[in-house]
């Protein structure tokens, strides 16, 4: 078969020739290689775009830890993105625009929510500790809208409940944001239901409001009547009813928080609707004081000296609380001779009506009715520990006939002189033997102790802070609320001698509850 | 007398073109340069070395794969080679990257070597061998064909897509355990590239080239 | 012959590759005093939360060994640290064989082999140009060159040159001259 190469034809001179033909260099199989190339090559790229989503741009403040090219965008943890340049606009703000794949186009909306994901420390805690090892990360929150946008303004918090999560909305208003920030848990019996969103002042009324989210599993525990306070810090109040220390969990105490009162039993299961706005009272006792939507305002005036009666006071008939003292001035009235010193006082019309309640020009009539029979208003000593005072509505059996009078706009609901040294001398002995009973010296010492105790841990907060740098806002935040629980300590053990709770149950829980100790025998 | 390998075509080539002789680059052996039909070998009968292969369809099957080498070679340089993921950071390479990261790094040199080796010798070699093939197929040659031709050949033994692509497997294995390194699409059509890089250049042996360039119309 | 050039390539025409042997030696003996620095001083410095690491070749292999990864320290030991150093043995031969003469056959397949393989070589310093560019997270991790890659590519283009360079007629010539009926 192999053709011996030395008996090649050579080409003879007479032959004739044969018809030689050439042969066809048209089309061969190999040039489907380069087509089937050039397919690939335009399905790649058909795949690449096609999987490109639109591109849209973010503002921000800051660009910190956003790297253009390599900073992901998120979505529940899922790429949805990435940060393709990072630039400067002539208002000094940072424009980041984005690459989105194409999955993302559907939660681009109006109310979509960007912000980026870096370590912080806020009200809820340290969060975003995870992005000091994988980075920053930009987080987007789909919107619930219906019409696309393509560009965004950024948030410089993270909203704290991400939107369309099931729940109530709701507002308070108060007069102090008393460490209450974005992110404070709000608790229910221990439990936290739900979190401060935002806190913005109000310039008109100088409140300060507060949106809050409430889980959905406990949005039925709020009801119309629901009464929501601030458990941040160290609550301590010296009043007529003696001496309240009231503190959250040490959590709350340093980060704030709010709780709220049990639904009252037998309260009809009203829901309340989103948005609905609620007070927010500075402590527990604020809840309990008088809260009356119709007052009865009079006023009294004493000879004695109101030294001890602070605003805020019980007015009490019979040890029932009826009203509050609203506060007593040093003006004279011009036409009084004896001089006699003004206190204001509110009565609630719901509690001193016959029942059932006929309202607010009823409640006015029974009590000129009552005066006309011997009620009068006299100044008593509350706690004579402390001083204060409250004021007693009762019937005088001796008293001169008299009647509620107006006088300028006020109506004057006459007095009594309190009941003198009788009182005095029966409420001394009480005293006395009251003192004897208190473990004053033990109470002392375990206040010390445990004062002891926090100022230790305080110490130790002080060294773990002075290890962060000291231009970081965190180190700028711990610092401000070591000072602050400084200076709560310092307030705290100039008022040790007039301790009668134990405060160490407070923080320290009771003594049952410290975990038994392990067994050895194996 | 060179030894023969043949299949049967018509169309005659003599290696050497218009002169009569042979040399053996390796051992310098002399030879009668015999004309050959498709598919037939001349080797050394001294040393060994292949001294010319006269491949079947050459022209064409070589252009084609050259065409193809090109289109991949492009898909290969846009789109993404491999992407890093650690954690939620995703970190995509494109081909050229190599390059600049080493000089971005300080190492210009090393992203210079990098940047020969896998970028500039394949491209010589693909557009060198379209500039050359395609006249050919009508039988013609474009001004320059002949030092493009010598530099395309000089090229080859600086082409090191074959390595680049054992080096991209050892850094997956070499990463698998800090982080997730996944293979880009393009890494695939650097794959074909390879492939039909590697089958164009040996699909026409280099002194047919030469003849047939000779022999073409400038 | 001198300044003739190719009639067909335009090429400059030599009888033998000009100075060989000396530019062979020459470029040998460099690559070889480089092969220490290229061996010794880490080629890749991986920083990570864990802590920098500075890796050298032979790191790099006995942890693909370590954890089981064979096919591949046996792949990365063979093109990084058996191939230069064979080739730099196999062009001294060469060298030697071109004075000498002896086993014309057995040295023009040594040329071819060392010629060939010599290009696997790079494989490191690509690994490194590949992570260099992946692999920047930031402080997660990050992977920067170290100075050995440098020395390393040298190493391998300086061996490939003198590949390049060394004429492996001579061989034959030598072997012409010790044995004429060869």
């Amino acid at each position: 078969m192999t053709p011996d190469p030395s008996s090649r034809p050579v080409a003879a001179s007479d032959a004739p020739r044969p018809t030689v033909r050439k042969k066809k260099t048209g089309f061969s199989a190999v040039w489907i290689i380069p087509v089937v190339a050039a397919l690939f090559g335009l399905w790649l790229t058909w795949k690449y775009y096609s999987a490109r989503g639109p591109e849209v741009t973010v503002r921000f403040e800051t660009a910190e830890g956003i790297v253009a090219g390599k900073t992901p965008v998120l979505c529940r943890s899922v790429n949805i993105g990435t940060v393709d340049k990072v630039t400067l606009t002539d208002r000094l703000k940072v424009m980041v625009t984005m690459q989105m794949t194409s999955e993302a186009e559907d939660l681009l909306k109006q109310d979509t929510q960007i912000w980026v994901v870096r370590p912080r420390y806020g009200a809820s805690g340290i969060s975003g500790l995870s992005t000091i090892v994988s980075g920053n990360y930009l987080e987007l929150e789909p919107g619930l809208s219906k019409d696309p946008r393509d560009h965004f303004i950024g948030l410089e918090q993270p909203p704290v409940t991400p939107k369309g999560v099931p729940g109530l909305h709701l507002k308070f208003i108060a007069d102090d944001a008393g460490g209450v920030d974005p992110g404070s848990p709000i608790t229910y019996k221990g439990l936290s239901v739900g979190k401060i969103e935002k806190r913005t002042f109000l310039g008109k009324t100088g409140q300060v409001e507060f949106d809050a989210f409430i889980d959905v599993l406990y949005a039925g525990l709020v009801h119309p009547d629901t009464k929501f306070w601030n458990i941040s810090g160290i609550d301590l109040e010296v009043g007529a009813n003696g001496i309240k220390l009231r503190t959250g969990t040490i959590g709350a105490l340093l980060l704030g928080g709010i709780t709220f009162s049990e639904p009252k039993p037998g309260a009809p299961e009203s829901s309340v609707a989103d948005g609905t706005a609620f007070k927010l009272y500075d402590s527990f006792e604020d809840t309990t004081k008088f809260v009356m939507q119709n007052p009865l305002s009079y006023l009294l005036l004493f000879t004695e000296s109101v030294r001890g009666l602070n605003p805020d006071a019980p007015v009490e008939f019979r040890g029932i609380r009826i009203g509050t003292v609203e506060g007593a001035s040093f003006r004279y009235l011009p036409d009084d001779i004896d001089r006699r010193v003004p206190v204001m006082i509110k009565l609630d019309p719901d509690l001193i009506t016959e029942l059932p309640s006929t309202g607010y020009d009823a409640s006015r009539d029974f009590i000129a009715e009552n005066v006309a029979k011997g009620l009068r208003a006299s100044l008593k000593s509350g706690n004579l520990l402390t001083g204060q005072m409250f004021i007693d509505l009762d019937f005088q059996k001796d008293a001169k006939p008299d009647e509620v009078r107006p006088f300028g706009g006020y109506v004057i609901l006459p007095t009594a002189p309190s009941g003198g040294l009788a009182q005095i001398q029966e409420q001394a002995s009480a005293l006395l033997a009251k003192l004897q009973a208190l473990p004053l010296e033990k109470t002392i010492n375990n206040a010390s102790d445990a004062l002891a105790s926090i100022k230790g841990a305080a110490d130790d907060l002080k060294k773990t802070a002075s290890g962060f740098n000291d231009h970081s806002p965190l180190y700028h935040d711990l610092s401000e609320t070591l000072r602050q629980l400084d200076e709560t300590l310092r307030s705290l053990r100039s008022l040790t001698s007039t301790l009668d709770r134990k405060p160490n149950s407070i923080i320290f829980g009771k003594p049952g509850s410290v975990p038994p100790p392990k067994g050895s025998n194996h | 007398m060179p030894r023969f390998r043949t299949s049967a075509t018509v169309a005659l080539v003599r290696p050497s073109g218009a002169s009569h002789h042979l040399a053996c680059p390796d051992c310098d052996a002399l030879y009668d340069a015999p004309p050959l039909t498709e598919g037939e070998q001349v080797l050394c009968t001294q040393c060994g070395a292949s001294l010319f292969h006269y491949h079947t369809n050459s022209v064409h099957r070589a252009a084609a794969l050259t065409i193809a080498a090109g289109f991949l070679f492009l898909v290969s340089n846009f789109f993404p080679f491999m992407t890093l993921q650690a954690g939620y950071r995703e970190s995509q390479m494109v081909f050229s990257q190599s390059v600049s990261g080493l000089e971005q790094q300080g190492y210009p040199f090393l992203g210079g070597v990098v940047a020969v080796f896998t970028l500039l010798a394949p491209s010589l070699i693909i557009l060198g061998l379209t500039y050359l093939l395609l006249p050919l197929l009508n039988g013609r040659r474009l001004p320059g064909a002949i030092p493009l031709c010598r530099w395309v050949y000089r090229a080859r033994r600086w082409n090191m897509l074959e390595v680049f692509l054992l080096g991209a497997l050892v850094s997956l294995l070499k990463l698998g355990k800090l982080a997730t390194l996944t293979l880009g699409i393009s890494f695939w059509a650097y794959v074909g590239l390879i492939i039909c890089l590697t089958a164009a250049l040996s699909s026409i042996d280099y002194r047919e080239l030469w003849t047939r360039l000779e022999e073409a119309e400038p | 012959m001198e300044l003739e050039h190719c009639p067909r390539c335009h090429a400059r025409l030599h009888l033998r590759n000009p100075a060989s042997l000396q530019r062979t030696i020459a470029l040998t003996f460099a690559s070889l005093l480089l092969y220490f620095p290229a061996n010794l001083l880490p080629i890749l410095k991986v920083e990570s939360i864990t802590g920098a690491q500075a890796n050298t070749i032979v790191g790099g292999v006995i942890q693909f060994w370590q954890t089981g990864d064979y096919p591949v320290a046996i792949i990365i030991f063979s093109a990084s640290v058996m191939i230069p150093v064979l080739k730099i043995l196999a062009l001294s031969w060469l060298c030697y064989a071109a004075k000498v003469g002896h086993h014309p056959h057995g040295m023009t397949r040594l040329y071819r082999v060392t010629e060939l393989v010599g290009r696997w070589s790079m494989v490191d310093v690509f690994v490194v140009a590949i992570l260099v560019a992946v692999v920047q997270l930031g402080s997660v991790i990050s992977i920067h060159p170290g100075p050995a890659a440098v020395s390393f590519a040298s190493v391998v283009i300086l061996t490939m040159l003198a590949a390049i360079s060394f004429d492996p007629r001579l061989i034959w010539d030598a072997a012409g001259e010790a044995e004429p009926n060869e």
